[in-house]
Protein backbone atom coordinates (compact mmCIF):
# COMPACT_ATOMS: atom_id res chain seq x y z
CA UNK A 1 0.00 0.00 0.00
CA UNK A 2 1.38 3.35 -0.97
CA UNK A 3 1.62 6.21 2.14
CA UNK A 4 1.68 9.96 1.62
CA UNK A 5 3.02 12.45 2.72
CA UNK A 6 0.28 13.66 5.00
CA UNK A 7 -0.62 10.23 6.67
CA UNK A 8 2.63 10.93 8.52
CA UNK A 9 2.79 11.62 12.17
CA UNK A 10 5.01 14.61 13.90
CA UNK A 11 8.54 14.08 13.59
CA UNK A 12 8.42 11.05 11.12
CA UNK A 13 11.11 11.10 8.22
CA UNK A 14 10.58 9.28 5.12
CA UNK A 15 11.88 9.50 1.67
CA UNK A 16 10.00 10.79 -1.12
CA UNK A 17 9.18 7.89 -3.98
CA UNK A 18 7.34 10.00 -6.31
CA UNK A 19 4.59 12.65 -7.14
CA UNK A 20 1.03 11.58 -8.32
CA UNK A 21 1.53 13.08 -11.56
CA UNK A 22 -1.34 15.50 -12.06
CA UNK A 23 0.54 18.00 -13.78
CA UNK A 24 0.74 21.56 -12.66
CA UNK A 25 0.60 20.59 -9.19
CA UNK A 26 2.82 18.00 -9.04
CA UNK A 27 5.27 20.37 -10.98
CA UNK A 28 4.95 23.25 -8.58
CA UNK A 29 5.56 20.81 -5.76
CA UNK A 30 8.63 19.43 -6.96
CA UNK A 31 10.33 22.57 -8.03
CA UNK A 32 9.67 23.25 -4.53
CA UNK A 33 12.03 20.52 -3.57
CA UNK A 34 9.64 17.61 -3.21
CA UNK A 35 11.94 15.40 -5.61
CA UNK A 36 12.26 11.33 -5.11
CA UNK A 37 15.01 10.65 -3.43
CA UNK A 38 15.03 13.11 -0.91
CA UNK A 39 14.16 12.91 2.66
CA UNK A 40 11.22 14.52 4.65
CA UNK A 41 10.85 15.36 7.76
CA UNK A 42 7.17 16.07 9.32
CA UNK A 43 8.61 19.05 11.89
CA UNK A 44 4.70 19.93 13.36
CA UNK A 45 0.92 20.21 12.38
CA UNK A 46 -0.87 23.54 12.99
CA UNK A 47 -3.23 23.68 16.09
CA UNK A 48 -6.27 22.54 14.11
CA UNK A 49 -4.53 19.92 11.98
CA UNK A 50 -3.94 21.55 9.16
CA UNK A 51 -1.87 22.52 7.14
CA UNK A 52 1.33 20.86 8.01
CA UNK A 53 5.16 21.65 8.46
CA UNK A 54 7.35 19.57 6.75
CA UNK A 55 11.37 20.22 6.66
CA UNK A 56 12.79 19.01 3.14
CA UNK A 57 16.52 19.80 1.34
CA UNK A 58 17.46 21.92 4.55
CA UNK A 59 14.25 24.23 4.48
CA UNK A 60 11.25 24.24 6.08
CA UNK A 61 7.63 24.60 3.88
CA UNK A 62 4.01 24.48 5.33
CA UNK A 63 1.75 22.85 2.99
CA UNK A 64 -1.86 21.35 3.49
CA UNK A 65 -2.88 18.13 3.55
CA UNK A 66 -4.56 17.76 0.22
CA UNK A 67 -1.09 19.19 -1.43
CA UNK A 68 0.82 16.67 0.96
CA UNK A 69 -1.25 13.83 -0.23
CA UNK A 70 0.03 13.93 -3.94
CA UNK A 71 3.52 12.94 -2.63
CA UNK A 72 4.14 9.48 -1.79
CA UNK A 73 6.70 8.76 0.84
CA UNK A 74 8.40 5.38 1.60
CA UNK A 75 10.88 3.73 4.19
CA UNK A 76 9.01 5.35 6.99
CA UNK A 77 10.61 5.96 10.33
CA UNK A 78 7.84 7.02 12.84
CA UNK B 1 36.89 54.43 -18.77
CA UNK B 2 34.91 55.53 -21.98
CA UNK B 3 34.22 58.81 -23.08
CA UNK B 4 30.87 59.73 -23.41
CA UNK B 5 31.38 60.07 -27.12
CA UNK B 6 33.00 56.86 -27.45
CA UNK B 7 30.48 54.77 -25.56
CA UNK B 8 27.12 56.81 -27.59
CA UNK B 9 27.66 54.88 -30.86
CA UNK B 10 27.54 51.75 -28.76
CA UNK B 11 23.79 52.91 -26.50
CA UNK B 12 20.58 51.10 -27.43
CA UNK B 13 17.73 53.39 -28.56
CA UNK B 14 16.19 54.52 -24.78
CA UNK B 15 17.40 53.42 -21.42
CA UNK B 16 18.38 49.89 -20.95
CA UNK B 17 15.68 47.76 -18.85
CA UNK B 18 17.36 45.68 -15.53
CA UNK B 19 15.13 43.69 -14.06
CA UNK B 20 15.28 42.03 -10.28
CA UNK B 21 14.06 38.24 -10.41
CA UNK B 22 14.10 36.20 -7.27
CA UNK B 23 12.33 33.81 -4.78
CA UNK B 24 9.88 35.62 -2.47
CA UNK B 25 11.49 36.85 0.79
CA UNK B 26 15.37 37.39 -0.48
CA UNK B 27 15.40 40.79 0.03
CA UNK B 28 14.81 41.58 -3.61
CA UNK B 29 12.51 45.08 -2.50
CA UNK B 30 15.62 45.92 -0.25
CA UNK B 31 17.78 45.83 -2.95
CA UNK B 32 15.50 47.90 -5.04
CA UNK B 33 14.76 50.69 -2.93
CA UNK B 34 18.51 50.82 -1.95
CA UNK B 35 19.23 50.94 -6.02
CA UNK B 36 16.97 53.19 -7.18
CA UNK B 37 16.68 55.63 -3.52
CA UNK B 38 13.04 57.49 -3.82
CA UNK B 39 13.57 57.42 -7.89
CA UNK B 40 10.77 55.03 -7.98
CA UNK B 41 7.91 54.39 -10.27
CA UNK B 42 4.84 52.08 -8.79
CA UNK B 43 1.98 51.29 -11.53
CA UNK B 44 -0.20 48.37 -12.60
CA UNK B 45 1.03 45.85 -15.09
CA UNK B 46 -1.47 46.18 -18.33
CA UNK B 47 -4.50 44.38 -17.42
CA UNK B 48 -4.25 42.32 -14.51
CA UNK B 49 -3.84 43.86 -10.84
CA UNK B 50 0.11 43.54 -9.92
CA UNK B 51 1.80 46.27 -8.90
CA UNK B 52 4.93 47.14 -11.03
CA UNK B 53 7.80 48.38 -9.47
CA UNK B 54 10.13 50.61 -11.36
CA UNK B 55 12.72 52.86 -11.03
CA UNK B 56 15.81 54.73 -12.10
CA UNK B 57 19.00 53.53 -11.54
CA UNK B 58 22.22 55.36 -12.04
CA UNK B 59 25.63 53.95 -12.42
CA UNK B 60 28.73 54.37 -13.87
CA UNK B 61 27.40 57.40 -15.81
CA UNK B 62 24.29 55.55 -17.37
CA UNK B 63 20.91 55.71 -16.38
CA UNK B 64 19.04 52.58 -16.43
CA UNK B 65 15.49 51.41 -15.73
CA UNK B 66 15.29 49.13 -12.75
CA UNK B 67 12.49 46.78 -12.45
CA UNK B 68 11.57 44.95 -9.74
CA UNK B 69 9.36 41.24 -10.31
CA UNK B 70 7.07 40.14 -8.09
CA UNK B 71 9.02 37.04 -6.06
CA UNK B 72 8.51 33.53 -7.37
CA UNK B 73 9.92 30.41 -6.54
CA UNK B 74 9.20 29.23 -9.94
CA UNK B 75 8.56 29.92 -13.82
CA UNK B 76 5.42 28.12 -13.22
CA UNK B 77 2.77 30.03 -13.66
CA UNK B 78 -0.05 29.85 -11.06
CA UNK B 79 -0.53 33.45 -9.71
CA UNK B 80 -0.88 36.72 -11.33
CA UNK B 81 2.76 37.51 -10.04
CA UNK B 82 3.87 34.81 -11.69
CA UNK B 83 2.20 35.51 -14.82
CA UNK B 84 3.64 38.86 -14.71
CA UNK B 85 7.10 37.38 -14.40
CA UNK B 86 6.73 35.21 -17.30
CA UNK B 87 5.43 37.92 -19.33
CA UNK B 88 7.97 40.33 -18.50
CA UNK B 89 10.64 37.80 -19.38
CA UNK B 90 9.35 36.95 -22.27
CA UNK B 91 8.54 40.52 -23.69
CA UNK B 92 5.47 39.43 -24.15
CA UNK B 93 1.78 41.65 -24.12
CA UNK B 94 3.99 44.73 -25.89
CA UNK B 95 6.03 44.51 -22.49
CA UNK B 96 9.44 45.65 -22.82
CA UNK B 97 11.87 42.38 -22.58
CA UNK B 98 14.86 43.24 -20.11
CA UNK B 99 18.35 43.57 -21.30
CA UNK B 100 19.65 42.13 -17.72
CA UNK B 101 18.39 40.13 -15.40
CA UNK B 102 19.69 40.50 -11.65
CA UNK B 103 18.91 37.39 -9.61
CA UNK B 104 18.57 38.20 -6.47
CA UNK B 105 19.51 34.50 -4.63
CA UNK B 106 19.02 33.65 -0.23
CA UNK B 107 22.70 32.46 0.18
CA UNK B 108 21.35 30.19 3.20
CA UNK B 109 19.13 28.25 0.36
CA UNK B 110 20.89 28.72 -2.70
CA UNK B 111 19.78 25.44 -4.49
CA UNK B 112 16.17 26.14 -4.23
CA UNK B 113 17.00 30.08 -5.34
CA UNK B 114 19.09 28.44 -8.23
CA UNK B 115 16.00 26.77 -9.38
CA UNK B 116 14.40 30.17 -11.07
CA UNK B 117 17.99 30.52 -12.60
CA UNK B 118 18.06 27.41 -13.82
CA UNK B 119 14.44 27.92 -15.48
CA UNK B 120 15.33 31.35 -16.94
CA UNK B 121 18.77 30.32 -18.10
CA UNK B 122 16.19 28.81 -21.15
CA UNK B 123 15.69 32.52 -22.18
CA UNK B 124 19.01 33.31 -23.35
CA UNK B 125 18.69 36.84 -21.47
CA UNK B 126 22.04 38.25 -20.02
CA UNK B 127 21.91 37.67 -16.54
CA UNK B 128 24.08 38.31 -13.31
CA UNK B 129 23.74 37.14 -9.92
CA UNK B 130 23.52 39.27 -6.23
CA UNK B 131 23.86 36.53 -4.12
CA UNK B 132 21.91 38.35 -1.01
CA UNK B 133 22.09 37.16 3.33
CA UNK B 134 25.53 36.38 2.88
CA UNK B 135 25.79 37.57 6.40
CA UNK B 136 23.03 35.22 7.40
CA UNK B 137 24.86 32.38 5.54
CA UNK B 138 28.15 33.08 7.43
CA UNK B 139 26.30 32.48 10.49
CA UNK B 140 24.53 29.32 9.90
CA UNK B 141 28.09 27.75 8.69
CA UNK B 142 26.91 28.30 5.21
CA UNK B 143 30.29 28.66 3.12
CA UNK B 144 30.08 29.51 -0.56
CA UNK B 145 33.24 30.02 -2.92
CA UNK B 146 31.76 32.50 -5.23
CA UNK B 147 34.54 32.83 -7.49
CA UNK B 148 33.77 29.01 -7.69
CA UNK B 149 29.88 29.68 -8.80
CA UNK B 150 30.62 32.44 -10.82
CA UNK B 151 32.64 30.36 -13.04
CA UNK B 152 30.13 27.43 -13.07
CA UNK B 153 27.15 29.76 -13.53
CA UNK B 154 29.03 31.60 -16.13
CA UNK B 155 27.72 34.90 -14.76
CA UNK B 156 29.48 37.74 -12.65
CA UNK B 157 28.13 36.70 -9.02
CA UNK B 158 28.21 39.78 -6.52
CA UNK B 159 28.10 39.03 -2.24
CA UNK B 160 25.58 41.26 -0.75
CA UNK B 161 23.84 42.44 2.24
CA UNK B 162 20.80 44.45 1.28
CA UNK B 163 19.35 45.38 4.81
CA UNK B 164 22.78 47.26 5.49
CA UNK B 165 23.63 48.19 2.05
CA UNK B 166 26.60 46.14 2.06
CA UNK B 167 28.11 45.12 -1.72
CA UNK B 168 25.79 47.76 -3.52
CA UNK B 169 28.91 49.45 -4.85
CA UNK B 170 30.14 46.14 -6.29
CA UNK B 171 26.57 45.53 -7.67
CA UNK B 172 26.15 48.76 -9.80
CA UNK B 173 29.64 48.36 -11.39
CA UNK B 174 28.40 45.00 -12.52
CA UNK B 175 25.66 45.87 -13.58
CA UNK B 176 27.23 48.68 -15.91
CA UNK B 177 29.79 45.79 -16.88
CA UNK B 178 27.23 43.24 -17.64
CA UNK B 179 25.35 45.65 -20.12
CA UNK B 180 28.22 46.69 -21.77
CA UNK B 181 29.74 42.89 -22.12
CA UNK B 182 26.72 41.00 -21.24
CA UNK B 183 27.39 36.94 -20.40
CA UNK B 184 24.32 34.23 -20.73
CA UNK B 185 23.91 31.43 -18.29
CA UNK B 186 24.33 28.31 -19.19
CA UNK B 187 21.73 26.02 -20.79
CA UNK B 188 20.20 22.99 -19.41
CA UNK B 189 20.82 19.81 -21.23
CA UNK B 190 17.63 18.33 -22.08
CA UNK B 191 16.88 14.25 -22.08
CA UNK B 192 15.82 13.77 -25.90
CA UNK B 193 12.42 12.87 -24.73
CA UNK B 194 11.71 16.48 -23.78
CA UNK B 195 13.16 17.79 -26.58
CA UNK B 196 10.90 15.99 -28.37
CA UNK B 197 8.07 16.82 -26.56
CA UNK B 198 9.15 20.63 -27.17
CA UNK B 199 9.36 19.76 -30.56
CA UNK B 200 5.70 18.33 -31.15
CA UNK B 201 4.29 21.25 -28.91
CA UNK B 202 5.85 24.07 -31.39
CA UNK B 203 5.12 21.84 -34.43
CA UNK B 204 1.51 21.78 -32.93
CA UNK B 205 1.16 25.19 -31.81
CA UNK B 206 2.15 26.26 -35.39
CA UNK B 207 -0.45 24.07 -36.95
CA UNK B 208 -3.18 25.58 -34.59
CA UNK B 209 -2.32 29.05 -36.66
CA UNK B 210 -1.12 30.37 -33.07
CA UNK B 211 1.71 32.35 -32.41
CA UNK B 212 5.17 30.41 -32.71
CA UNK B 213 6.74 29.20 -29.15
CA UNK B 214 10.12 29.15 -28.44
CA UNK B 215 11.90 26.74 -26.96
CA UNK B 216 11.55 28.27 -23.62
CA UNK B 217 8.08 28.31 -24.02
CA UNK B 218 7.32 25.02 -25.34
CA UNK B 219 9.32 24.08 -22.31
CA UNK B 220 6.84 25.87 -19.70
CA UNK B 221 3.34 24.27 -21.97
CA UNK B 222 5.14 20.99 -21.38
CA UNK B 223 5.51 21.10 -17.49
CA UNK B 224 3.10 23.48 -16.55
CA UNK B 225 -0.24 23.25 -18.74
CA UNK B 226 -1.84 25.74 -17.23
CA UNK B 227 0.79 28.27 -18.28
CA UNK B 228 0.51 31.38 -20.50
CA UNK B 229 1.03 30.57 -23.31
CA UNK B 230 -1.97 28.35 -23.59
CA UNK B 231 -4.32 30.77 -22.72
CA UNK B 232 -4.15 32.48 -25.90
CA UNK B 233 -5.18 28.79 -27.63
CA UNK B 234 -8.85 28.51 -28.83
CA UNK B 235 -8.20 25.00 -29.53
CA UNK B 236 -8.15 23.74 -25.99
CA UNK B 237 -8.74 20.17 -27.09
CA UNK B 238 -5.44 20.62 -29.56
CA UNK B 239 -3.28 21.32 -26.72
CA UNK B 240 -4.69 18.58 -24.38
CA UNK B 241 -3.90 15.91 -27.09
CA UNK B 242 -0.43 17.45 -28.22
CA UNK B 243 0.83 16.99 -24.06
CA UNK B 244 -0.69 13.84 -23.52
CA UNK B 245 1.45 12.67 -26.80
CA UNK B 246 4.32 14.41 -25.21
CA UNK B 247 3.82 13.29 -21.40
CA UNK B 248 3.15 9.47 -22.42
CA UNK B 249 7.09 10.00 -24.60
CA UNK B 250 8.30 11.13 -21.12
CA UNK B 251 6.31 8.58 -19.36
CA UNK B 252 7.63 5.96 -21.60
CA UNK B 253 11.62 7.51 -21.23
CA UNK B 254 10.91 6.31 -17.22
CA UNK B 255 10.51 10.09 -16.18
CA UNK B 256 7.88 11.39 -14.47
CA UNK B 257 6.55 14.55 -15.95
CA UNK B 258 5.18 15.86 -13.52
CA UNK B 259 8.16 16.06 -11.58
CA UNK B 260 10.72 15.40 -14.26
CA UNK B 261 11.61 19.31 -14.85
CA UNK B 262 12.26 20.04 -11.18
CA UNK B 263 14.30 16.87 -10.83
CA UNK B 264 16.32 17.57 -14.03
CA UNK B 265 17.37 20.77 -12.92
CA UNK B 266 17.91 19.57 -9.58
CA UNK B 267 20.16 17.23 -10.92
CA UNK B 268 22.18 20.10 -12.62
CA UNK B 269 22.37 22.52 -9.63
CA UNK B 270 24.03 19.32 -7.21
CA UNK B 271 26.44 18.87 -9.72
CA UNK B 272 27.01 22.46 -10.45
CA UNK B 273 27.03 23.37 -6.64
CA UNK B 274 29.31 20.46 -5.90
CA UNK B 275 32.31 22.39 -3.77
CA UNK B 276 31.00 25.58 -4.04
CA UNK B 277 28.32 25.09 -0.98
CA UNK B 278 30.01 23.70 2.17
CA UNK B 279 28.05 23.70 5.26
CA UNK B 280 29.34 23.01 8.67
CA UNK B 281 27.20 20.19 10.20
CA UNK B 282 23.08 20.60 10.04
CA UNK B 283 22.03 24.04 9.32
CA UNK B 284 20.65 25.47 12.34
CA UNK B 285 18.02 28.01 11.88
CA UNK B 286 17.62 30.87 14.28
CA UNK B 287 14.17 30.58 14.49
CA UNK B 288 13.43 26.81 15.05
CA UNK B 289 13.52 27.47 18.56
CA UNK B 290 11.19 29.87 18.66
CA UNK B 291 8.79 28.59 16.29
CA UNK B 292 8.55 25.35 18.72
CA UNK B 293 7.07 28.33 20.52
CA UNK B 294 5.07 30.17 17.96
CA UNK B 295 3.74 27.50 16.34
CA UNK B 296 2.74 25.21 19.15
CA UNK B 297 -0.83 23.90 19.55
CA UNK B 298 -1.53 25.07 22.48
CA UNK B 299 1.11 28.37 23.16
CA UNK B 300 1.29 29.19 19.48
CA UNK B 301 -2.86 29.57 19.56
CA UNK B 302 -2.55 31.99 22.97
CA UNK B 303 0.52 33.84 21.59
CA UNK B 304 -1.60 34.95 18.71
CA UNK B 305 -4.54 35.84 20.92
CA UNK B 306 -3.07 37.31 22.76
CA UNK B 307 -0.84 39.69 19.99
CA UNK B 308 -4.36 40.65 18.70
CA UNK B 309 -5.69 41.07 21.68
CA UNK B 310 -2.61 43.80 22.11
CA UNK B 311 -3.02 45.17 18.92
CA UNK B 312 -6.72 46.53 19.56
CA UNK B 313 -6.38 46.84 23.20
CA UNK B 314 -3.48 49.82 22.32
CA UNK B 315 -5.85 50.48 19.05
CA UNK B 316 -8.18 51.44 21.91
CA UNK B 317 -6.25 52.95 24.36
CA UNK B 318 -3.75 54.93 22.27
CA UNK B 319 -5.99 56.06 19.84
CA UNK B 320 -8.30 57.69 21.86
CA UNK B 321 -6.38 60.48 23.22
CA UNK B 322 -4.81 61.72 19.89
CA UNK B 323 -8.49 61.23 18.57
CA UNK B 324 -9.59 63.73 21.91
CA UNK B 325 -6.52 66.14 20.73
CA UNK B 326 -8.07 66.38 17.12
CA UNK B 327 -11.20 66.81 17.99
CA UNK B 328 -10.33 69.67 20.11
CA UNK B 329 -7.84 71.62 17.50
CA UNK B 330 -11.17 71.42 14.87
CA UNK B 331 -13.75 72.80 17.67
CA UNK B 332 -10.21 75.47 18.28
CA UNK B 333 -10.05 76.03 14.98
CA UNK B 334 -13.44 76.55 14.31
CA UNK B 335 -14.20 78.66 17.15
CA UNK B 336 -10.92 81.10 16.21
CA UNK B 337 -12.11 81.65 12.56
CA UNK B 338 -15.98 82.25 13.36
CA UNK B 339 -15.79 85.55 14.86
CA UNK B 340 -13.26 86.65 12.14
CA UNK B 341 -16.28 85.99 10.04
CA UNK B 342 -19.52 87.05 11.59
CA UNK B 343 -19.76 88.97 8.47
CA UNK B 344 -19.92 87.00 5.95
CA UNK B 345 -22.48 84.17 7.12
CA UNK B 346 -22.21 82.21 4.03
CA UNK B 347 -18.57 82.67 3.90
CA UNK B 348 -18.24 81.71 7.53
CA UNK B 349 -20.17 78.47 7.22
CA UNK B 350 -18.65 76.91 4.49
CA UNK B 351 -14.77 77.66 6.30
CA UNK B 352 -16.24 75.77 9.73
CA UNK B 353 -19.40 74.03 9.07
CA UNK B 354 -17.77 72.92 5.53
CA UNK B 355 -14.54 72.20 4.94
CA UNK B 356 -12.55 72.51 9.27
CA UNK B 357 -15.42 69.93 9.95
CA UNK B 358 -15.29 67.73 7.19
CA UNK B 359 -11.46 67.63 7.07
CA UNK B 360 -11.15 67.07 10.80
CA UNK B 361 -13.81 64.22 10.24
CA UNK B 362 -11.48 62.81 7.94
CA UNK B 363 -7.99 62.89 10.28
CA UNK B 364 -9.89 62.03 13.11
CA UNK B 365 -9.31 58.43 11.30
CA UNK B 366 -5.58 58.59 11.14
CA UNK B 367 -4.64 57.74 14.68
CA UNK B 368 -6.28 54.35 14.27
CA UNK B 369 -5.29 54.16 10.76
CA UNK B 370 -1.61 54.57 12.17
CA UNK B 371 -1.43 52.71 14.73
CA UNK B 372 -3.25 49.38 13.03
CA UNK B 373 -0.76 49.96 10.03
CA UNK B 374 2.34 50.00 12.32
CA UNK B 375 1.07 46.95 14.01
CA UNK B 376 0.46 45.33 10.06
CA UNK B 377 4.27 46.28 9.44
CA UNK B 378 5.63 44.82 12.44
CA UNK B 379 4.17 41.62 11.73
CA UNK B 380 5.11 41.26 8.15
CA UNK B 381 8.35 42.46 8.95
CA UNK B 382 9.28 40.02 11.92
CA UNK B 383 7.83 37.14 9.66
CA UNK B 384 4.82 36.96 12.66
CA UNK B 385 2.18 37.38 9.88
CA UNK B 386 3.64 33.87 7.67
CA UNK B 387 3.40 32.17 11.51
CA UNK B 388 0.01 33.43 12.06
CA UNK B 389 -1.52 32.32 8.30
CA UNK B 390 -0.04 29.09 9.21
CA UNK B 391 -1.82 28.84 12.62
CA UNK B 392 -5.36 30.37 11.33
CA UNK B 393 -5.31 28.28 7.83
CA UNK B 394 -7.59 25.87 8.58
CA UNK B 395 -10.20 28.37 10.13
CA UNK B 396 -10.21 29.80 6.84
CA UNK B 397 -9.45 26.66 3.88
CA UNK B 398 -13.09 25.58 4.60
CA UNK B 399 -14.79 28.21 3.06
CA UNK B 400 -12.28 28.49 0.38
CA UNK B 401 -10.12 31.16 1.81
CA UNK B 402 -6.42 30.58 3.20
CA UNK B 403 -4.23 31.39 5.69
CA UNK B 404 -2.87 34.07 3.79
CA UNK B 405 -6.53 36.15 3.61
CA UNK B 406 -5.75 36.54 7.51
CA UNK B 407 -3.54 39.69 6.18
CA UNK B 408 -5.96 41.45 4.16
CA UNK B 409 -8.90 40.28 6.11
CA UNK B 410 -6.96 41.94 9.62
CA UNK B 411 -6.03 45.47 6.92
CA UNK B 412 -9.63 45.50 6.42
CA UNK B 413 -10.14 46.20 9.73
CA UNK B 414 -7.77 49.49 9.45
CA UNK B 415 -9.98 50.11 6.07
CA UNK B 416 -11.40 47.84 3.72
CA UNK B 417 -9.90 49.81 1.39
CA UNK B 418 -5.92 48.65 1.88
CA UNK B 419 -7.42 45.29 2.76
CA UNK B 420 -8.66 44.96 -0.49
CA UNK B 421 -5.38 45.74 -1.87
CA UNK B 422 -3.63 43.62 0.30
CA UNK B 423 -5.37 40.58 -1.34
CA UNK B 424 -2.74 41.30 -4.36
CA UNK B 425 -0.58 38.75 -2.11
CA UNK B 426 -2.93 35.68 -2.44
CA UNK B 427 -1.59 33.48 -5.30
CA UNK B 428 -5.02 31.76 -5.09
CA UNK B 429 -7.63 33.82 -7.23
CA UNK B 430 -10.34 32.05 -5.63
CA UNK B 431 -9.49 33.01 -2.02
CA UNK B 432 -8.24 36.44 -3.44
CA UNK B 433 -12.01 36.98 -4.84
CA UNK B 434 -13.34 35.55 -1.85
CA UNK B 435 -11.15 37.31 0.47
CA UNK B 436 -11.96 41.08 -1.47
CA UNK B 437 -15.82 39.89 -1.01
CA UNK B 438 -15.37 39.53 3.07
CA UNK B 439 -13.12 42.67 3.39
CA UNK B 440 -15.79 44.83 3.84
CA UNK B 441 -17.56 42.41 6.79
CA UNK B 442 -14.42 42.95 8.69
CA UNK B 443 -14.93 45.63 11.39
CA UNK B 444 -13.03 49.20 9.47
CA UNK B 445 -11.43 51.85 11.89
CA UNK B 446 -14.18 54.14 10.50
CA UNK B 447 -16.60 52.04 12.66
CA UNK B 448 -14.67 52.16 15.29
CA UNK B 449 -15.02 55.25 16.56
CA UNK B 450 -19.24 54.32 16.65
CA UNK B 451 -18.02 51.16 19.27
CA UNK B 452 -16.02 53.37 21.21
CA UNK B 453 -19.23 56.05 21.63
CA UNK B 454 -21.56 52.99 22.71
CA UNK B 455 -19.19 51.25 24.44
CA UNK B 456 -18.12 54.11 26.27
CA UNK B 457 -21.91 54.77 26.90
CA UNK B 458 -23.22 51.32 27.50
CA UNK B 459 -20.30 49.53 28.85
CA UNK B 460 -18.01 50.79 30.33
CA UNK B 461 -20.24 53.03 33.06
CA UNK B 462 -21.81 49.66 34.12
CA UNK B 463 -18.91 47.20 34.05
CA UNK B 464 -15.32 48.97 33.66
CA UNK B 465 -12.76 49.56 31.04
CA UNK B 466 -11.54 46.10 31.42
CA UNK B 467 -14.73 44.55 29.93
CA UNK B 468 -15.13 47.50 27.43
CA UNK B 469 -12.03 46.72 26.20
CA UNK B 470 -12.94 42.81 25.63
CA UNK B 471 -16.24 43.87 24.30
CA UNK B 472 -14.69 46.10 21.54
CA UNK B 473 -12.46 42.92 20.93
CA UNK B 474 -15.57 41.05 20.69
CA UNK B 475 -17.04 42.70 17.97
CA UNK B 476 -14.36 42.76 15.95
CA UNK B 477 -15.16 38.79 15.94
CA UNK B 478 -19.31 39.39 14.96
CA UNK B 479 -17.66 40.37 11.29
CA UNK B 480 -15.81 37.63 10.94
CA UNK B 481 -18.38 35.49 12.33
CA UNK B 482 -20.54 36.21 9.31
CA UNK B 483 -18.38 36.80 6.38
CA UNK B 484 -16.72 32.81 6.89
CA UNK B 485 -19.78 30.91 6.19
CA UNK B 486 -21.03 33.50 3.58
CA UNK B 487 -17.95 32.74 1.87
CA UNK B 488 -18.27 29.34 2.13
CA UNK B 489 -22.23 30.20 0.48
CA UNK B 490 -20.11 31.85 -2.24
CA UNK B 491 -17.72 29.34 -3.18
CA UNK B 492 -19.99 26.26 -3.01
CA UNK B 493 -22.57 27.74 -4.96
CA UNK B 494 -21.42 31.08 -7.24
CA UNK B 495 -17.48 30.98 -8.08
CA UNK B 496 -16.24 27.77 -9.39
CA UNK B 497 -12.68 28.40 -9.43
CA UNK B 498 -9.90 26.16 -9.08
CA UNK B 499 -8.25 25.80 -5.85
CA UNK B 500 -4.77 26.77 -5.67
CA UNK B 501 -2.32 25.02 -3.27
CA UNK B 502 -1.43 27.04 -0.06
CA UNK B 503 2.31 26.75 0.32
CA UNK B 504 4.35 28.36 2.49
CA UNK B 505 7.82 29.19 4.21
CA UNK B 506 8.57 30.50 7.05
CA UNK B 507 10.56 33.93 6.61
CA UNK B 508 13.66 34.44 9.49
Amino acid sequence: MKRTLDTLKVGSRAEIEDIASDCDRANRMATLGFIPGRMVKVTRFAPLGDPISVEVDGQEISLRRAEAHIIQVKNISE
Amino acid sequence: MNAPTEAAPKKRQGRPLVALVGNPNTGKSTLFNRLTGLRQHIANYPGITVEKKSGLLRAGGIEMDLLDLPGCYSLTAVSNDERVVMDVLGGRRGLQKPDLLVFVLDATNLKRNLLLVSQCAELGIPALIALNQCDAAKRNGIRIDVDLLAKRLGVPVVETIATRGNGLAELRQAIVSAIDAPSALPKIHWPDCITQGCGLLRAGFQGAGSSDLTQAEALRVLFDSDSVFTCGVSDKACVKRLLDTAHKEIRESGLNPGSAEAVIHYRHLESLLAGVVEASGPIARSHDSIDALLLNRVWGTLIFLGVMYVVFQSLYSWAGPLMDLIDAGTSATQDMIRPLLSATPALQSLLCDGIIAGVGGVLIFLPQILILFFFIALLEDTGYMARAAFLVDKLFSWCGLNGRSFVPLLSSYACAIPGVMATRTLSDPKARLTTILMAPFMSCSARLPVYILLIGTFIEPLYGPLVAGAVLFAMHFVGLALALPLAWVLNRFFLKIKTQPFILEMPD
